[in-house]
């Protein structure tokens, strides 16, 4: 479910209109350019306020902002670090 | 970096006529589309006043509110990010000549927009460095209508406006505390604000229009595709959260403490997602409403912000202002203020 809704925000917000890219779960987001400075920003301010899970400065590295699916493990690593 | 006993004792603006984005468009100076998209309002524009002409009313308005002297200061640091007179000639040195006297280290620095956070870091660890040192002067100023510049074309999401800001740090009390100021830099999008340009001959050498749009530009279709730049941009929001991060816990509060949030005078979305709902903050609590009228101003936004906070009481005994800016380099940087007495001049 996760990885639903952030493929669809991802496709829906992030993709820019001229870019003819069907995002999945293994849609490398870094190489195809998508998370710049202002695109990272509203990923983030989604996970934080849509799916409930904030991810502090020191999670945010670019191996598990890679894809979809990597996004989706730090995300659940950190609600069950919060939930322990 | 904390900041132990060091005070702001004096802060000064001065920020020329604003033209309104509706002029610029009816002009052709900005397009059309842009309005909706980035929804500012409009830029200080000097005109033929010198930029360190700007630079010298504002200091000398910081310094008159402090309550000091010139013989009183120990440092002058100049922050400029655009052409301010004839090359080869040091701006500081007219401050220096009308204002400030000879006995004062001084000197610019130019790191771009961030130039006042760098300024607040030197200024800050050379008042500690040797006792009896008690006041530094740090201004900033620009005048981006000259040729070669395009202010209504500046960059993605911001216009640039003129204006000039300073500000006085002590070591005895002031009105307020400087509680933290930290930088990083993200080297890997170093090539962000230089795109393909050659290093040489310098472009406004050679005639070269100044467009960090077009730059930016160059960066992402032709730098990052070949490949170690991929991740810069991300880290660069990576840098600006660790800033806040640090700079609140070396202060000892947390976001939901802070009164106002000052950042750069960027579009409306920019602010709102790259700063204050990054923080879980209202765009209320931001400065953006007075941004958006004067243009990104650059170096001096932040300070300015202070200045109109200060000025129409909307800044109190007891609240935090984070003042939170990115420059070139890419520098990413950020410093906290505890407002501790409404000063006589406000």
């Amino acid at each position: 479910m996760t990885a639903y809704r952030l493929i669809a925000f991802i496709q829906e917000n992030l993709v820019p209109d001229d870019l003819d890219l069907e995002v999945d779960e293994t849609t490398p987001l870094l190489l195809s350019g998508l998370l710049d400075s202002l695109r990272t920003a509203r990923l983030l301010n989604f996970i934080r306020k849509e799916l409930g899970v904030p991810v502090p400065a020191a999670r945010l590295d670019p191996e598990n902002f890679r894809d979809v699916a990597t996004i989706v493990a730090m995300l659940e690593e950190l609600e069950s670090a919060r939930s322990a | 970096m904390k900041q132990a006993d060091t005070y702001i004792g004096g802060v000064g603006a001065f920020v020329p006529r604003t033209v309104s984005v509706e002029k610029a468009v009816a002009k052709g100076w900005y397009p059309a589309e842009e309005v909706e998209l980035h929804n500012l309002a409009g830029a200080a524009v000097a005109g033929d006043l010198p930029a360190p002409e700007m630079a010298l009313h504002a200091a000398q308005s910081a310094l008159k509110r402090s309550g000091r002297a010139p013989a009183d200061l120990d440092l002058l640091l100049y922050a400029s990010t655009w052409h301010q007179g004839p090359d080869g000639w040091p701006p500081h040195s007219y401050l220096q000549r009308n204002l400030v006297g000879g006995d004062v280290l001084a000197t610019e620095i130019r790191q771009g927009c961030n130039g006042m956070f760098i300024a607040l870091e030197l200024a800050a660890g050379y008042l500690d460095a040797a006792p009896g040192r008690q006041a530094a002067l740090l201004v900033s100023a620009d005048n981006y209508g000259t040729p070669l510049m395009d202010r209504w074309r500046m960059g993605p999401g911001y216009i640039g406006g003129d204006a000039a800001a300073a500000l006085v740090l002590t070591k005895e009390t002031g009105f307020a505390r400087l509680t933290s100021i930290c930088t990083v830099t993200v080297p890997e999008a170093e090539e962000l604000h230089r795109g393909t340009e050659p290093l040489f001959p310098p472009g406004v050498t050679v005639g070269r229009r100044m467009s960090f749009g077009t730059r930016n530009e160059q960066f992402r279709q032709q730098v990052m595709p070949k490949g170690e730049s991929t991740a810069a941009l991300f880290k660069i929001q990576r840098a600006l959260m660790e800033v806040v991060e640090r700079a609140l816990a070396e202060t000892g509060i947390e976001a939901r403490d802070l009164a106002r949030v000052a950042f750069m005078n960027y579009s409306e979305e920019i602010v709102e997602q790259r700063c204050m709902a990054a923080l879980d903050l209202p765009m209320s609590r931001s400065t953006w409403d007075y941004g958006r009228t004067i243009g990104h101003c650059g170096a001096s936004d932040q300070v300015l912000a202070l200045d109109r906070l200060l000025m129409t009481g909307e800044l109190g005994p007891g609240d935090h202002l984070l003042m939170l800016g990115t420059g070139p380099g890419v520098t990413v940087s950020s410093a906290v203020i505890q407002i501790l007495d409404t000063p006589p001049w406000a």
